[in-house]
């Protein structure tokens, strides 16, 4: 198992290797001249030369494609084109927030997901699970952004309030910012928890015709354990692969609420970065989008065999 | 893969239902309806949004593009949805602006039924160098977050500009004029799709009647087109449907964060966003509108597409 997952992190050197390449020459081949993009028309020829030099874009391609490689590699991301603030500096102060969303739409997707799902499977043809997966096909048809602006515009004019947005860091005060927190993520995971609630739903169905559930009904087990410790583990294998589509789907839901709500997080980061051309920031973002994506990969295929003990990996 | 479970004769049956479906559509028509009531009102909603996007700007009230009347007016008998932040009528804006989710829509699901399907097929059959090439490049296509991907793609592309227009043949210039949209949007759908046609290729090639036009000596290329083809179809036919509100929502996100249609272009997801989201306090219509509408098709198409999929894939039937 070990030398398995050795291999496998082994297999992201070449990946992100191609990934950053790919990213790299496709933002530096875009016409149109960055350094009049940043510094607007009435630039003088000494400001765009001098622009040039400072962030290196007089150099060759290549050469700067190496320099920054090498950089990212020895941890220092360089300088945002943009004020010349540094990256490092930047995540630091932005990663959290989107991780704290992160953590809650993700938490509220799995909770809402498998819980509804359980519940349909085990009422199967009855009202409830009719219920709930027409609730799930219509949850799945309303656009992130409409329902997030529909929670900021509904309060509003009906009842003259706003909900609190903004950002908090959980040690200075826990209960504002579930305030801030808890409604737009509860929001976001409407769509994902659907579509999660879908696949449990089947995945349980087909375990519960199983052989060994019989049997352990037969045996006498409560009801509880036959679902808990036979039926669920068993269903667990598409609910982890979905699971692990849905964060990147979730991802791309914080950047749409970051946006909507204005928050100092990472979304609004590359957002920015990718309107402006800031190509060390869309570079550094990307690739740890890109390593966060086959991290969850890789830790999904790890929780198969650990779901199911006949995988084996080796 | 699941496609491996799925028993022949299964496969038949699929694609007997298809064909009969083909000899009497009306028939079939009812029969869907009637067991499937919701799927079928899904289908009427596709069906109103595709004669909207289709007519809309021959017959809406007023030009969608000119300011009309004050700005944010309440809807009223004149302006039956109101009037945005530049005085335009929103109701003719929501209906024209079907416009663009139609023709980058079903852009995007026509490539990928030639290219997807193809390259599924392919891959599937002759498994080997093609078909590593295939899962590997959607791998790393799959590394990065959907809406990171289309905004690299539309930065390094820049934003499409159209202006529409009315008829049909309106739709095929708007999809040529967004044609960086639908490059973002096909990459996504032909590796997706592919990828599950290829399953559904790889189980068909064990079928004996596959072996057996093989044994006759049929071409690779016949048995492809003959056998293996219409076999797919009916996975072709979900898979088209489901993405296709996926795009739709794709295409309003886009719009919504400003890069998506030219600025002033009906266009759903971009009216929520900008100049009508600062009034929209005080003019809630202006947002509820489009919003609405998306809603509406994208609901449409996944009543339609979840009952197509209770009838064509027999891997979830009973489930």
């Amino acid at each position: 198992m070990r030398q398995y997952t050795l291999r496998r992190l082994m297999f992201f050197v070449p990946v992100m290797l191609v990934t950053s390449a790919i990213t790299f020459f496709a933002v530096n081949l875009v016409p149109g001249d960055v350094a009049q993009l940043f510094l607007g028309f009435d630039a003088t020829q000494d400001d765009l030369l001098a622009f040039r030099e400072a962030t290196g874009l007089d150099r060759p391609i290549a050469q700067r494609y190496v320099e920054w490689l090498g950089g990212f590699l020895t941890g220092d991301p360089g300088k945002s084109l943009l004020g010349g603030v540094s990256i490092q500096g930047e995540l630091q102060a932005r990663f959290p927030v989107t991780l704290t969303l992160m953590f809650f739409s993700f938490g509220f997707t799995m909770f809402f997901g498998i819980l509804f799902g359980t519940l349909a499977a085990l009422y199967q043809d009855r009202g409830i699970d009719y219920f709930v997966r027409t609730a799930s096909i219509f949850g799945s048809s309303i656009p992130d952004f409409f329902a997030l602006t529909l929670l900021i515009l509904v309060p509003a004019v009906l009842w003259r309030y706003a909900p609190p947005f903004g950002y908090v860091p959980i040690w200075e005060d826990p209960w504002r910012m579930l305030q801030q927190v808890v409604p737009p993520t509860l929001i976001l995971s409407i769509g994902s928890a659907a579509t999660l609630m879908r696949i449990q739903r089947s995945a349980l169905l087909e375990v519960l015709r199983q052989d060994y559930v019989r049997t352990a009904r037969a045996k006498g087990l409560p009801e509880m354990t036959v679902l808990l410790r036979h039926a669920m583990k068993n269903a667990m294998i598409p609910v982890l692969t979905v699971a692990g589509v849905l964060m990147s789907a979730l991802l791309s839901g914080t950047i749409i609420l970051e946006r909507i709500t204005s928050l100092p997080g990472i979304g609004n980061y590359i957002f920015n970065a990718v309107l402006n051309r800031d190509f060390n920031v869309i570079m550094t973002l990307t690739m740890y989008f890109a390593l966060l994506v086959m991290l969850t990969n890789l830790i999904v295929d790890l929780l198969y065999a650990w779901v199911d003990p006949r995988i084996r990996y080796q | 893969m699941r496609a491996m479970d799925l028993p022949r004769a299964e496969q038949t049956v699929v694609t007997r239902a298809v064909e009969q479906y083909l000899r009497s559509p009306l028939a079939g028509t009812l029969k869907f309806a009637r067991k499937k009531p919701l799927g079928a009102f899904g289908g009427m909603l596709v069906v109103a949004f595709l004669v909207i996007a289709i007519t809309s700007p021959f017959w809406v009230p007023f030009d969608a593009r000119k300011s009309v009347a004050l700005p944010l007016l309440a809807p009223s008998g004149e302006h039956w949805l109101g009037t945005d932040a530049q005085g335009q009528d929103v109701f003719s804006r929501v209906l024209v602006g079907s416009q663009i989710s139609l023709a980058i829509g079903f852009t995007v699901t026509l490539i990928f039924a030639v290219l997807g399907t193809g390259l599924g097929l392919v891959a599937g059959y002759y498994q080997g160098p093609v078909d590593y090439v295939i899962q590997r490049s959607g791998e790393i296509w799959s590394a990065f977050p959907y809406l990171v991907a289309l905004l690299l793609i539309v930065a390094i592309l820049g934003p499409p500009f159209t202006r529409g227009g009315a008829g049909p043949l309106a739709l095929i210039h708007i999809a040529w004029d967004m044609r960086n949209l639908v490059f973002a949007f096909s990459i996504g759908a032909v590796f997706g799709g592919s990828r599950l046609i290829r399953g559904v290729a790889l189980s068909l090639k064990q079928a004996d009647y596959v072996v057996a036009a093989k044994a006759l000596g049929a071409s690779d290329l016949r048995i492809i087109m003959r056998h293996l083809l219409p076999n797919v179809m009916p996975y072709v036919i979900v898979q088209g449907t489901a993405s296709l509100g996926f795009i739709i929502l794709g295409e309003a996100a886009l719009s919504f964060l400003g890069l998506g249609v030219a600025p002033g272009t009906p266009s759903w997801g971009q009216d929520i966003s900008g100049r009508n989201r600062s009034f929209m306090f005080d003019a809630p219509w202006v947002v509820l509108a489009p919003g609405m509408a998306i809603s509406m098709t994208v609901l449409g198409f996944n009543l339609f597409g979840d009952a197509l999929r209770d009838i064509l894939d027999p891997r979830l039937r009973g489930t």
